[in-house]
């Protein structure tokens, strides 16, 4: 096994135990991620268009969601970026 | 429209649930959003993890990726709660009772059918935060139409009998 040299030898094991996350795992659950929220928001939209009362206000609703929805996934999609680039 | 509404027809009322049932989902999602969070951030002051620098930015993307997945179960349960609507008009009751997505019950009582409407606030909390239900007896059934979880459920009460009353004094002619 090997140590760094950081690593502060315990009774019950070797703390801290480094995290090295690869960008293609995160890259792959970012695709993953986004085919479901794809669907998802599919399947809402539909809902919210089709709803017969107060339209208006699932109008709001809509944009708020597709805000929400971007604004998370543009900050996955940069750090995702900044993993596969070495930052 | 997959209810149109009949000629002369026009909504009185439209009702949702209390806003203290979404506001438990808003609370359930943000707890659920943050708990990796805190873990992580609690495993790296206790020093029982480290990351390397791109470690750090996967997993700002995972919790990101994370915090959009609760994110999107929100909203379906919002839409799940906000579908399930009541919809009073001067002819008809009309309840969409959404179960979850895809799965859609509509009843319609009319209103020359109410016989008694009954309210009721059953427990501290429906007692504090005016909420509760609002049972309707209809005339040639055993059915009881319920409203349930609903604010000012007197309110509701108050604009259903007045509209059935003027319902009938218009058939009657009184």
């Amino acid at each position: 096994m090997c140590y760094y040299r950081h690593m502060t030898p315990l009774p019950f094991g070797n703390f801290p135990i480094p995290i090295d996350i690869s960008p293609l795992v995160v890259g792959i659950i970012f695709v993953l991620v986004g085919i479901f929220v794809a669907a998802i928001s599919v399947i809402l939209i539909y809902h919210w268009r089709r709803f017969p009362f107060e339209y208006e206000r699932f109008k709001w609703v809509e944009r708020v969601y597709l805000s929400g929805t971007g604004a998370l996934l543009a900050i996955a999609a940069a750090s995702v970026i900044a993993s596969i680039q070495g930052y | 429209m997959y209810i149109p509404l009949e000629d002369g027809e026009k909504i009185l009322a439209q009702v949702h649930r209390h806003w203290w049932f979404i506001l438990m989902r808003v609370f359930g999602a943000i707890l659920l959003a943050l708990v990796p969070v805190a873990i992580v951030v609690v495993a790296v002051w206790a020093g029982v993890v480290i990351f390397t620098i791109i470690g750090v930015m996967a997993l700002i993307a995972i919790i990101a990726l994370w915090v959009l997945v609760v994110w999107t179960f929100f909203w379906q349960f919002w839409t799940t709660y906000y579908m399930d609507i009541w919809v009073v008009t001067n002819h008809r009751v009309i309840d969409i009772d959404y179960h979850r997505l895809f799965d859609r019950d509509i009843a319609i009582l009319r209103l020359n059918q109410v016989e008694d409407i009954s309210t009721r606030m059953q427990g501290v909390l429906p007692w504090l935060l005016r909420y509760g239900s609002v049972s309707i007896q209809t005339a040639g059934s055993n059915r009881e139409f319920l409203i349930d979880q609903i604010a000012n459920p007197e309110g509701l009460r108050d604009i259903i009998s007045k509209a059935s009353s003027e319902l009938r004094s218009q058939k009657t002619g009184i």
